[in-house]
């Protein structure tokens, strides 16, 4: 299983820190744009000293097909859309893009210039005084060319179903792709508003297929695992399938311990946020800083601290079980609450890395009871825990152990 | 639209009183104070956005039905719980802070003893006992003493359910135009965490109070 996490700048330290963790990183065009030196630098760094890391640059351009409050642009959408070019720098700046704004011959520029970003983002001229500073935070003595592999991401938007106008924009972005880098170097971020059924994805995978494309990412909107009805997750499951049956890598582009489960029904590889983002949005345009969150291994899901003191407590040894964080504070009788957002960070990155172990070491029936096992002790704790945190693990159990 | 210094003290409401002084949330007292982000502290009576965020629900569970027609009861804003509450724990030697926080949430009124005595955390809903339970069950990480307060007419179903609210340990108040009354004593439980946590609310308190001087000095009324 393949992990992603989302580059963020505000916490470089923590990709140093954790770097054995994870086996990629994506940059989304907002930061890339933002902070092109700071970002440049560091990633040059931190893929010199591990050369096996992909990387990829998330274009994010579906977010000028929606409908957001246009009259105060934050500068990173600005520099996306001059990425872009035009239309997203004249209409898409004031008003949600229609299919209409992209003729054939904007797409052909669309894609050329979104490629050509990323082209050109690992052969950036030296930063000198950038690059000093991250060859000593990462403890290297050079820092090397970036040589990774890099996953090429076409523009794309988000459809509603296969063959709808946005379907054909984003699927002609891909095609005209692979005019400028080799097909089997690009991963299209297929982005759906609702899940496709399997023949759909049938015909999603013969295209990308005949266009000599082998991997992608799956993006369902604003999926979130743990409120997703059991049809939608038996739909996840299916979608799966599919695509590993027609001999494409599948790539879940957000998601969490779910997708992790996911392996087990083909799923190649997933991506995450740091401490947070497990789904995403693409319509969503604030930025900001995140709460503290504590990730409950157990529930597999993250919980404000004093909730999360709550739960432990009803049972302290199940749901510490799996955590020296959470072990040492129950020990100690420290309330959550006073946990630093760096220790939970850590604590989160810890707690993935032992999920994805997990799941690759032990068999379906096994990891499916163990989240019954929580929900035994969700249930033994009290009624509202049950009702509270015990259903997304019920759903999650139930279409995992369908054939 | 209030600011600042005003908006600060329309948070403030005296909660010891003698029962005939009619309460009034504009008058400032030094044992009352919002302990939430006094960006956040709104102009609203009580000055506390949340409290007042349901004002004038229909009750659509509570129906009267006549000759086929349906008739929705009108519920109180959850502000209108807030002074019979009050007025219900005369507590000498106790701090009121409404909207104390507590990690990302908040509890609608907190009564902190100033020297020794039970902590005591208090959840107003006019309707959904249920999730006033359940942030109630939450508070007893902090306050020794958990209830939640609820409008006399929802207090039925909520007594229906009186064994999931003992296995919480949170009691039930029942509020009405004629006061508040405790329908149910909380239990008193023992959390490991629990003096931890108070100290920890008992330093942010401490710098809130400082924040407040330092806004009462500087007068954020506009000009």
């Amino acid at each position: 299983m393949t992990h992603y996490l989302f580059y963020q700048h505000n916490v470089q330290r923590f990709f140093i820190t954790h770097i054995e963790k994870f086996d990629g990183i994506l940059v989304p065009f907002s930061i890339a744009a933002s902070f092109p030196a700071g970002t440049y630098g560091f990633l040059r760094a931190l893929l010199g000293k591990d050369q096996t890391k992909r990387f990829g640059l998330d274009p994010r351009s579906a977010l000028f097909q929606q409908g957001w409050n246009r009259s105060n642009i934050r500068e990173p959408h600005r520099k996306m859309a001059a990425i872009f070019g035009e239309p997203f720098t004249t209409v898409g700046l004031l008003r949600a893009l229609t299919p209409q704004d992209l003729p054939a011959a904007r797409i052909n520029e669309l894609t050329r210039s979104c490629i050509q970003y990323q082209l050109d983002f690992k052969v950036q001229k030296d930063q000198q005084r950038k690059l000093e500073k991250y060859r000593k935070l990462l403890g290297i003595d050079t820092v090397p060319e970036i040589t990774n592999p890099q996953h090429f991401i076409p523009p794309y938007f988000r459809f509603s179903d296969v063959g709808d106008e946005w379907y054909e924009i984003s699927m002609n972005c891909t095609e005209q792709a692979t005019t400028i880098v080799p097909a089997n170097e690009l991963c299209p971020i297929v982005h759906f508003a609702k899940w496709p059924t399997t023949n759909e994805w049938q015909t999603v995978a013969a295209r990308l297929k005949k266009a000599g494309i082998s991997s992608l990412f799956m993006y369902p909107n604003n999926f979130k695992e743990h409120e997703a009805k059991e049809e939608d997750l038996q739909k996840y499951v299916e979608s799966t399938t599919s695509i590993a049956g027609a001999e494409i890598t599948a790539i879940a582009l957000h998601g969490g311990y779910l997708s992790i489960l996911m392996e087990k029904k083909g799923l190649s590889g997933f991506g995450n946020g740091v401490g947070y983002g497990e789904w995403r949005d693409s319509g969503y345009h604030r930025g900001g800083t995140a709460e503290i969150r504590l990730y409950i291994p157990k529930l597999h899901r993250f919980l404000d601290p004093a909730s999360a003191q709550s739960l432990i407590s009803g049972n302290p040894e199940h749901f510490t079980a799996d955590s020296d964080l959470l072990s040492e504070y129950a020990l100690a009788n420290k309330p959550l609450t006073s946990v630093s957002l760096q220790e939970a960070l850590d604590h989160f990155m810890d707690s993935r890395q032992r999920e994805i172990e997990t799941v690759r070491d032990n068999t379906l029936s096994h990891l499916t009871q163990e989240l019954q096992d929580t929900i035994e002790v969700l249930k033994d704790i009290g009624q509202l825990e049950a009702e509270t945190y015990g259903p997304s693990l019920t759903r999650w159990r139930s279409v995992l152990s369908k054939a | 639209m209030e600011t600042g210094t005003a908006a600060l003290v329309s948070c403030c409401i005296p909660t010891s009183r003698s029962s005939d002084t009619p309460i009034d949330p504009t008058q400032s007292h030094s044992r009352l104070t919002s302990f939430g982000d006094f960006r956040n502290v709104y102009p609203h009576r009580h000055g506390c956005r949340s409290l007042s965020a349901d004002a004038g629900q229909i009750d659509t569970r509570a129906v009267r039905q006549s000759k086929g027609f349906v008739m929705p009861v009108q519920l109180p804003p959850e502000t209108e719980l807030l002074s019979p509450v009050l007025a219900l724990f005369e507590l000498p030697g106790y701090q009121t802070v409404l909207e104390a926080k507590l990690s990302r949430k908040r509890i609608d009124v907190l009564m902190v003893p100033n020297e020794e005595g039970p902590w005591i955390s208090i959840e107003l809903k006019v309707r959904d006992w249920k999730k006033a339970l359940w942030q109630a069950a939450i508070n007893t990480q902090l306050s020794d003493r958990s209830y939640v307060a609820l409008w006399h007419t929802r207090i039925r179903s909520a007594l229906e359910r009186e064994s999931l609210f003992r296995s919480y340990r949170v009691g039930i108040i029942s509020v009405s135009e004629a006061g508040a009354e405790i329908v149910l004593e909380p239990a008193i439980s023992a959390i490991s965490t629990r003096s931890w946590q108070q100290k920890l609310i008992l330093e942010e308190l401490v710098g809130v109070k400082g924040k407040e001087e330092h806004l009462d000095t500087l007068s954020l009324l506009p000009a």
